[in-house]
C-alpha cells in the first residue's frame, strides 16, 4: 500500500454530484483529487455517430453501467428471507466511469413541489398529526423550497433545461404546470417539439380537466450556452438517449459541463480506474483522515490523505462505503436504533402500452425526456383526507425513441415468435406509445440497507444488502393512480392496450424500473435522527460531506437529479462561504 | 461526396446542432448512396458452435423467425452467426455477471441465481433437446422436419418438453432474446443482413437526426434511406 501526499480535498465518484463539487472547488488554489472507479469518458472521442447508436452494446449489454462481476448488492424482500446477489443488472442501473449515470441519463428534470420539502409539516397541518403512520418516517427537508429555489434555477441553467414554466413568482402560466412551486425565472429554453402521441395525451387529459404540460428536459430544444460558457447542440430527437451518451452535446452531462472547470485547473487531479474501498477514521479524533483506493488497472492500493472528503459515489455506494468504513451506527429495524441505511426508498412505477391502428407515430423519433405530464395527482397537489394513502405521482406519455431490439411491442395475446408475431411487430412498431405512472415512495421501517453477512465484492469486502418491499401505502396509491391513468387511456381511445398491471405484491429486482434510489444517509436537523446536516455534512465527522439522493429523507413522485443538483449547489455554497473559512462543524 | 468520407470527418458532428448541417442531413431525398457495393458473399464461419450445434441452431432460430412475406428466415439473415459470436465473446461467458457462490434458489423477485453462463446453457440445452429428438424421432432436431420442429419448439417455450426443466426454461428465454437481438441489431453484428428487419418495421437506422423531421412528419409516414453503422463508418 502506497501512502500519497496529503491534499486539501478528495472527492469519491465523478458523476453529477462529484463533478459539481469539483467545479465549485476549482480555481481556488485548493489541491483536489477526484477518484472515479470507472473509465475515462470523453464524449467527442468515445461517442460519435455511428458508434454511439449501437443498441446492442449500450442497451442490451449495458456497456456504460456497473460491472457486477466486481461488485453488486444482495437483495431480499423481507428481513426473514436470505438475501441473494443481484447477479445481472435489472431494476436500476448504477453508472460507472467519468460522468457516472449523468452521462447516460434521460434528462427528465423536475423540481420538487413546495410540499415535498416540508412534507411532514404539510401533511400534519392538513390532516392532523395522527395521519402519518408511526412506521412511516416522513420528514421535512432541512431546507425549504424557497431556500433552494435559486439553486434549482442554477442547475436548470447549467443543464439548459427545456420546458414551460407553470408558475413564475406566483403568476400561473398557461400551458405550464399549475402545481409548480413559484420559480424566479422561466426555463432557460422553450420546450422540446411535441410528438403526435404527446398531443393525443394532452387532448385526452385536458378533456378530463387535468393540466398537461411539457416534461422539463435537460435535452436542449435549441443550441444553448450556459452560465459557464459551455456550448450545447440542439436535440436531434435521435431516439438513442436513455442509456446512451449524446453525440450532439444536447443532453446535459457532467462531462460537457461541470467537469470542464476542474479538468482545466492545474490543482485538480482526476484519477480514473480508482476504486475507493474504505474511508479511514482518525484515531482519537472525529476526523476522516483520507481514503483507501485501488487502481483497477495496476492492482496497486493507495492511501490518499485529505483535509476534507466528499462522498459522491451515488446513493447505494455512499451507504456501502459508510458501512464498510464503520462510520455511523448501522440501522437495525428491530430496535429502530442506528441511522446508516435507514429510510431507503425507491420509485413506484407502472406502465401501459397503447396501440393505435390508424396513427403513424414515428416512434423512432424521440428524446430521453420528451413527454407530456399530468401532475394533478402528485405529491400534495390533491386532497388526501378521504384517501387510504399518502403520496402520489405523475402520469406521463413518453416519446423516448423506439430502438428496434428493445422496443417492438405487440398487443396482448400475440404469439411470442413465428409469422404471427412478426406480422404484429411490423404492424405495430410505428403505432404504439407508452404511458407511465411515476409514483412516490415513502419510508417504511422495514425497508433499509445494511451489510450482507455472506457475499463479497472483488476486494473481499461485504456487499451491500438491500431489504425492500412495496407497502400497502404504495399499493393503495398505485390503485388510485391507475384509475386516473385508465381514464386518460379510455379518452385516447386506442385500438389495443397492454397494462397497467396491478402493483406486484413483491418488489422484483429483475425488470428495469428506475435508477431513482434514495435515502440511507439522510439529512436532518439533529444528529439524533439524521446522518448529515443540511449541508450534507456528517454530524459525526465534520470533514466528511455525503452528497446525492442518499440524503433524501423520502422519495417524491419525481426523478431525483434536479433536486440533488440544487442540493449540491446549496452544499457548495455553504462549504465555500463558511467551511473553507473555518473548517469544522457548520451547525 | 460519398457518405463514408463525409462521416469520417467526425469533427463536423460535434457542431451539428449549431450549424445548418442538420437540415441537409435530414432530407430524406438525400443523395448519399444507401447501400454499400455488394461484396461477394462468403459463407461465414462459426467459432463457438460445433457442426452439430450449427445445424441445430439454424433450424431452431428459423422456427422462431421463419421465412415468410415479411422477411427471410432468421438463419439466412445471419442470426445463427450472431448468436455464435455472442456466445464466443464476453456475453457468452457472462463476464459482467456476479458469479460468486454460494448458490441458492431464490424467490422470483431475486432474479437469476444459477452458476451457468449463457454459453453453458446453450450447449447443455442443445444436447438435451437433441437427445429428446433422438429418443422420439430417431433423428437430431435439425432432421425431424419443420412440423415436428415446430412442436418441439412450442413445447420448449411452454416448458413441456422435459418435466420441469429449469435449464430449458432458461434456455427458452435466452434463445428468444438472442434471436430477436440478432434479427434487430445493427448488421455490424452479423445478423439482420441487408437491414431486413429495419426495413420491415420502418426503422430508419442509425443516422437518426430528426430535429426538423419531428415536426415536419408529425402524423405522417416518414421514409428515408436506412443507414447502418457500416454504411456510415
Ligand atoms: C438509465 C438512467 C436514466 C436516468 N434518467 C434520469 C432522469 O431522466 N431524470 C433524473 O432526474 N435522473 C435520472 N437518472 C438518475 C441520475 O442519473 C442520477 O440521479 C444522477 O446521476 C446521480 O448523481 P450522483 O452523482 O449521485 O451519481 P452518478 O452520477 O452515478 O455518479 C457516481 C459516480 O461515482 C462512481 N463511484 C461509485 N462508487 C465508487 C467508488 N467506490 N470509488 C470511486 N468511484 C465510485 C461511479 O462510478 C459514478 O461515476 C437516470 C439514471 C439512469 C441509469
Amino acid at each position: 500500500m502506497k501512502k500519497l501526499k496529503k491534499v486539501d480535498v478528495v472527492i469519491v465518484g465523478m458523476g453529477w454530484t462529484g463533478g459539481l463539487i469539483a467545479q465549485e472547488l476549482s480555481g481556488k488554489g485548493l489541491k483536489v483529487v477526484g477518484l472515479e472507479r470507472g473509465a475515462m469518458r470523453v464524449p467527442e472521442k468515445d461517442f460519435v455517430i455511428p458508434f454511439v447508436r449501437d443498441e446492442l452494446k449500450f442497451q442490451q449489454r449495458r456497456e456504460l453501467q456497473q460491472n457486477l462481476a466486481r461488485e453488486t448488492i444482495t437483495f431480499r424482500n423481507k428481513s426473514n428471507e436470505r438475501a441473494l446477489p443481484m447477479r445481472n443488472l435489472g431494476s436500476f442501473l448504477p453508472g460507472e466511469g467519468l460522468g457516472g449515470a449523468g452521462l447516460h441519463w434521460n434528462g427528465m428534470s423536475f423540481r420538487n413541489t413546495h410540499a415535498d420539502h416540508e412534507l411532514r409539516s404539510v401533511i400534519s397541518n392538513r390532516y392532523g398529526k395522527k395521519r402519518i403512520p408511526s412506521d412511516m418516517d416522513l420528514r421535512d427537508w432541512p431546507q425549504t423550497y424557497s431556500e433552494l429555489e435559486t439553486h434549482y434555477s442554477e442547475f436548470e441553467q447549467l443543464c439548459g433545461v427545456s420546458g414551460k414554466a407553470g408558475n413564475i413568482k406566483g403568476n400561473i402560466q398557461p400551458g405550464g404546470n399549475p402545481f409548480e412551486a413559484p420559480r424566479s425565472k422561466d426555463y432557460p429554453l422553450p420546450p422540446l417539439e411535441s410528438s403526435l402521441s404527446n398531443d393525443l395525451f394532452n387532448k385526452a387529459s385536458r378533456s378530463l380537466g387535468y393540466n398537461p404540460y411539457p416534461l422539463p428536459a435537460a435535452n436542449c430544444s435549441k443550441p444553448y450556452k450556459n452560465q459557464y460558457g459551455d456550448v450545447f447542440g440542439q436535440c436531434q430527437y435521435c431516439g438513442h438517449c436513455e442509456l446512451f451518451a449524446c453525440e450532439s452535446n444536447a443532453k446535459a452531462s457532467p462531462n460537457i459541463t461541470v467537469l470542464k472547470r476542474p479538468l482545466s485547473d492545474k490543482d485538480f487531479e482526476l484519477k480514473t480506474h480508482s476504486w475507493v474501498t474504505r474511508l479511514k477514521k482518525g484515531k482519537g479524533s472525529n476526523r476522516i483522515e483520507g481514503v483507501y483506493y485501488t487502481n483497477m488497472q495496476s492492482g496497486e492500493e493507495y492511501f490518499q490523505p485529505a483535509e476534507t472528503v466528499f462522498l459522491c459515489a451515488w446513493t447505494l455506494n455512499n451507504v456501502h462505503l459508510l458501512l464498510n468504513s464503520g462510520i455511523g451506527a448501522a440501522y437495525d429495524p428491530k430496535t429502530g436504533d442506528g441511522l446508516v441505511g435507514k429510510n431507503y426508498c425507491y420509485q413506484v412505477m407502472a406502465g401501459a402500452r397503447l396501440f393505435f391502428e390508424k396513427k403513424e407515430l414515428n416512434t423512432f423519433m424521440g428524446a430521453g425526456a420528451l413527454g407530456s405530464v399530468v401532475d394533478n395527482f402528485n405529491s400534495e397537489n390533491f386532497d388526501h383526507s378521504q384517501l387510504s394513502f399518502l403520496g402520489g405521482g405523475f402520469i406521463a406519455n413518453l416519446s423516448m425513441g423506439a430502438r428496434p431490439i428493445s422496443s417492438h411491442p405487440v398487443p396482448p395475446g400475440t404469439p411470442k415468435y413465428g409469422t404471427e408475431w412478426k406480422k404484429a411487430v411490423q404492424k405495430w412498431y410505428n403505432r404504439n406509445t407508452l404511458l407511465i405512472i411515476h409514483g412516490s415512495n415513502y419510508p417504511s421501517r422495514l425497508n433499509y440497507l445494511s451489510l450482507d453477512p455472506t457475499y463479497k465484492n472483488v476486494f473481499g469486502q461485504k456487499l451491500l444488502r438491500m431489504t425492500f418491499n412495496f407497502t400497502d401505502n404504495d399499493r393503495n396509491m398505485m390503485e388510485f393512480l391507475q384509475i386516473r391513468l385508465k381514464k386518460i387511456i379510455k379518452e385516447m381511445n386506442p385500438t389495443h392496450t397492454a397494462g397497467p398491471k396491478k402493483l406486484s405484491n413483491n418488489y422484483n429486482i429483475v425488470p428495469y424500473q428506475s435508477t431513482h434510489n434514495t435515502g440511507g444517509a439522510i439529512m436532518g436537523t439533529s444528529p439524533a435522527d439524521s446522518v448529515v446536516n443540511k449541508y450534507c455534512q456528517s454530524w459525526d465527522h465534520p470533514n466528511l460531506f455525503i452528497l446525492g439522493a442518499s440524503a433524501f429523507p423520502q422519495n417524491t413522485g419525481y426523478n431525483p437529479t434536479l433536486p440533488l443538483g440544487a442540493l449540491s449547489y446549496y452544499v457548495a455554497k455553504g462549504v465555500k462561504e463558511k467551511y473553507l473559512k473555518k473548517p469544522g462543524a457548520l451547525i | 461526396m460519398d457518405l463514408k468520407s463525409f462521416f469520417n470527418r467526425r469533427e463536423l458532428f460535434k457542431l451539428i446542432g449549431l450549424t445548418g448541417l442538420t437540415s441537409i442531413l435530414l432530407s430524406p431525398r438525400s443523395s448519399f448512396s444507401e447501400e454499400k457495393p455488394a461484396a461477394e458473399s462468403v459463407e461465414m464461419g462459426f467459432v463457438f458452435f460445433t457442426a452439430e450445434e450449427v445445424a441445430f441452431i439454424k433450424s431452431y432460430v428459423d422456427i422462431l423467425i421463419p421465412a415468410d412475406e415479411f422477411s427471410p428466415s432468421a438463419s439466412s439473415c445471419g442470426v445463427a452467426n450472431f448468436i455464435d459470436r455472442q456466445l464466443s465473446g464476453s456475453f457468452g461467458v457472462a463476464s459482467r455477471t456476479y458469479l460468486q457462490g454460494p448458490f441458492y434458489n431464490g424467490s422470483p423477485s431475486q432474479g437469476y441465481q444459477k452458476p451457468f453462463t449463457p454459453s453453458e446453457i446453450y450447449r447443455k440445452s442443445i444436447h438435451q433437446i437433441n437427445e429428446y429428438c433422438q429418443r422420439k424421432y430417431k433423428l437430431p432436431f435439425d432432421m425431424i422436419g419443420v412440423k415436428n420442429q415446430q412442436r418441439v419448439v412450442d413445447r420448449v417455450h411452454s416448458n413441456r418438453l422435459l418435466k420441469n426443466s429449469e435449464l430449458l426454461m432458461d434456455f427458452s428465454k435466452l434463445i428468444l432474446q438472442n434471436t430477436k437481438e440478432g434479427f434487430f441489431a445493427d448488421p455490424v453484428y452479423f445478423g439482420n443482413k441487408n437491414k431486413v428487419s429495419w426495413k420491415m418495421i420502418g426503422y430508419p437506422g442509425v443516422l437518426a437526426l430528426y430535429s426538423q423531421a419531428i415536426k415536419k412528419f408529425k402524423g405522417k409516414k416518414y421514409s428515408a434511406p436506412v443507414y447502418s453503422i457500416e454504411d456510415i463508418d
